[in-house]
């Protein structure tokens, strides 16, 4: 299982690099005649695939038609002059919804990487050391963490954050929204680490690495974090989808991103209200783009039908 | 170790955890009343006069002790958005919320457990289809279910999209009949990932509770396996599940904050949103106060009943 969920970050860590170069449009390019556009459908036909582009049919009430005498390819290979195409239609500034939603993974998902990576780094260096040095360090350590954990994590992102000054420059803004998601990570792996520590440290191998001499320092990394390593892997694919998730709620009340920068959460903020979110569904397409993070990460942590029983002879 | 005792020391730690948790937000409230003004080009007097007018134009350590002292007389300060007291605010906003969580957590609770038993008792027949919704439903967080119950509601008419009540001055059954009509949104959106969660661990205890001796030994005098598991194992299972949810109750509190946001819903996770932006000092402060005793009583409520019915939590404390 740590296997599989080191190789779904892997993915998710290729898709937040690459997603920009993968959308046809970019992130902030609008098509004025297309506020709204409904999602193109694609035909498929012995020459391939094919879409038909949109016509405004009524500029009031932003009715579109597809215009059947013509055929396009799809986006990354039809020059945009030719004909826009739009496979998740567009938003209410005429954007590509497709590209927003790519454009946005990077910032969504390296946001949740660049936290996840922080959270382990962070609590298994402080779990390792309560689990090593015992006494008043341990108890702190485990002490603060609890309080931590039985917090309500967004309510604490929100509070935090809204405490900070408001507008930052983009930088600041991720290192803050990094830090904050690092500060609320950390207890979970610190306490489980904390514990595989401890028993380890029983262990034969450790304690001949002591009585040889080693310090206490080479102990702890060399013999005893190892045994961690398949209980970081899990933990890190369950961090995964509460930050973004934590993203996507800070950027649509407003207290994440900059609307500048195109993310899951800005992405939803923009059809948050009901009037849009009715006429174009569409462009809720970044929830979906989460929802499947999280059944990814869910799909992964499940235990498979093999290890169900077979049906018992009643 | 008795019960009595046992709660007891849950009761004083979780009273420890409210006031640790609401001196924290009042820390932070402190800290951010530097720009407790909204005109930003009023002269500096008139903007000292308005930071001793709010009374935070002292150390906080004096602030503090004040803040608790209020506290202890349920009086924690005016809110300066509102013009109304901290009190009469976090009691309206409070229950609403209270109202949200308990039914989210009846409604999770009602359609986890027996589902979670389906699962168990026919893994392959039904409970594949029970296992398969649950993981589809666990992956859609609160956000997600309220904006696309949202749509659902919009685009169908079946429901209000938002709010709490239609229109302003209802009263009695009329304002029952309405707040019911807007409650299922905010309610569904919480409480679903939560059931899929109480399903799959209602399901777990309960394969578990099967494979043991006493179940074998009751198939052995001749019961059939359905009574069994529904009358020897279940109970077994069930406190597992109960002892999860303390757990259950800080997710219900995250949930609710953005489930109030998405479907506007007047909670307090609302008000200390609207708090926060209106930098309004005590109105955050008392909202962290209000937020850490409810988690407070959920957690050990919790805590309680599962010692309840778990007499092996109460042997490990000893």
């Amino acid at each position: 299982m740590s296997r599989r969920s080191l190789r779904l970050l892997g993915i998710l860590a290729v898709i937040a690099a690459l997603s920009p170069w993968l959308a046809p449009y970019g992130a902030v390019q609008r098509f004025d005649d297309l506020l709204f556009a409904p999602p193109m459908p694609v035909h498929v036909d012995g020459g391939g695939l094919y879409t038909h582009p949109l016509r405004l049919l009524d500029r009031l009430e932003l009715r579109f038609g597809a215009d059947t005498t013509r055929r396009t390819g799809l986006p990354w290979t039809t020059p945009v002059e030719v004909a826009p195409v739009l496979l998740l239609g567009a938003d209410g500034l005429g954007r590509d919804v497709l590209s927003r939603v790519l454009h946005g993974a990077r910032a969504s998902l390296g946001l949740a990487l660049i936290a996840t990576i922080g959270s382990l780094v962070a609590g298994s260096l402080l779990g390792a050391w309560a689990g090593a040095a015992g006494g008043l360090v341990e108890r702190a350590v485990l002490r603060v963490g609890d309080l931590l954990i039985v917090l309500p994590m967004l309510y604490v992102i929100v509070a935090i954050r809204a405490a900070l000054p408001l507008v930052l420059p983009l930088p600041a803004v991720t290192t803050v929204l990094a830090v904050i998601f690092i500060a609320l990570g950390w207890p979970r792996i610190a306490r489980g680490v904390w514990a595989i520590v401890r028993i380890e440290a029983q262990e034969e191998h450790a304690l001949a690495a002591v009585a040889a001499g080693a310090t206490r320092w080479r102990v702890v990394t060399r013999h005893l974090l190892p045994a961690c390593s398949g209980y970081l892997a899990v933990q890190a694919a369950l961090l995964v989808p509460g930050f973004v998730l934590a993203e996507a709620t800070l950027s649509y009340v407003g207290l994440g991103f900059p609307d500048s920068v195109p993310s899951w959460g800005t992405a939803l903020s923009e059809s948050a209200n009901v009037g849009a979110m009715t006429r174009a569904p569409w462009t809720l397409a970044p929830a979906a783009a989460i929802f499947l993070v999280v059944l990814a990460t869910n799909l992964l942590l499940e235990p498979s039908d093999a290890d169900v029983p077979p049906p018992s002879t009643r | 170790m008795t019960l009595a005792r046992f709660a007891a020391g849950r009761a004083l730690s979780g009273v420890i955890f409210a006031l640790v948790v609401a001196s924290l937000s009042l820390l932070l409230a402190h800290a951010m009343a530097d720009d407790v003004d909204d005109d930003p080009l009023a002269a500096p007097e008139s903007r000292a006069a308005r930071r001793a007018e709010l009374g935070l134009d002292r150390p906080f350590l004096e602030t503090y002790a004040r803040w608790l002292a209020g506290l202890v007389r349920l009086d924690l300060g005016q809110s300066t958005r509102f013009r109304r007291p901290v009190r009469d605010l976090l009691g309206e906003r409070a229950i609403n919320t209270t109202l949200l969580a308990v039914c989210a957590l009846l409604v999770a609770t009602g359609l986890g457990l027996p589902l979670g038993r389906l699962s168990a008792v026919d893994p392959h027949g039904a409970g594949r289809a029970v296992r398969a919704a649950s993981l589809a439903v666990l992956s859609v967080p609160p956000l997600i279910g309220a904006l696309a119950l949202v749509l659902i509601a919009a685009r169908t008419g079946w429901l209000p999209t938002g709010g709490m009540t239609s229109r302003e001055g209802l009263t009695g059954a009329a304002w029952a009949a309405d707040v019911l009509r807007h409650l299922p949104l905010p309610v569904l959106a919480l409480a679903l990932p939560m059931a899929a969660t109480i399903e799959r661990l209602q399901a777990r205890a309960l394969l578990d509770a099967i494979g043991r001796p006493f179940v074998a030994a009751s198939r052995a005098r001749g019961l059939d396996a359905d009574a069994a598991a529904r009358v020897h194992a279940w109970p077994v299972s069930l406190a597992p599940v109960i002892g999860t949810y303390g757990v259950l109750v800080g997710a219900l509190f995250s949930g609710s904050f953005i489930v109030e946001i998405v479907t506007a819903w007047p909670g307090l996770g609302r008000l200390m949103f609207d708090a926060l932006g209106a930098r309004d000092t005590w109105l955050v402060a008392g909202c962290g106060a209000a937020g850490a005793v409810a988690l407070a009583i959920g957690t050990t409520a919790a805590d309680v009943v599962h010692a309840a019915v778990d007499p092996r939590v109460l042997e490990a404390q000893r």
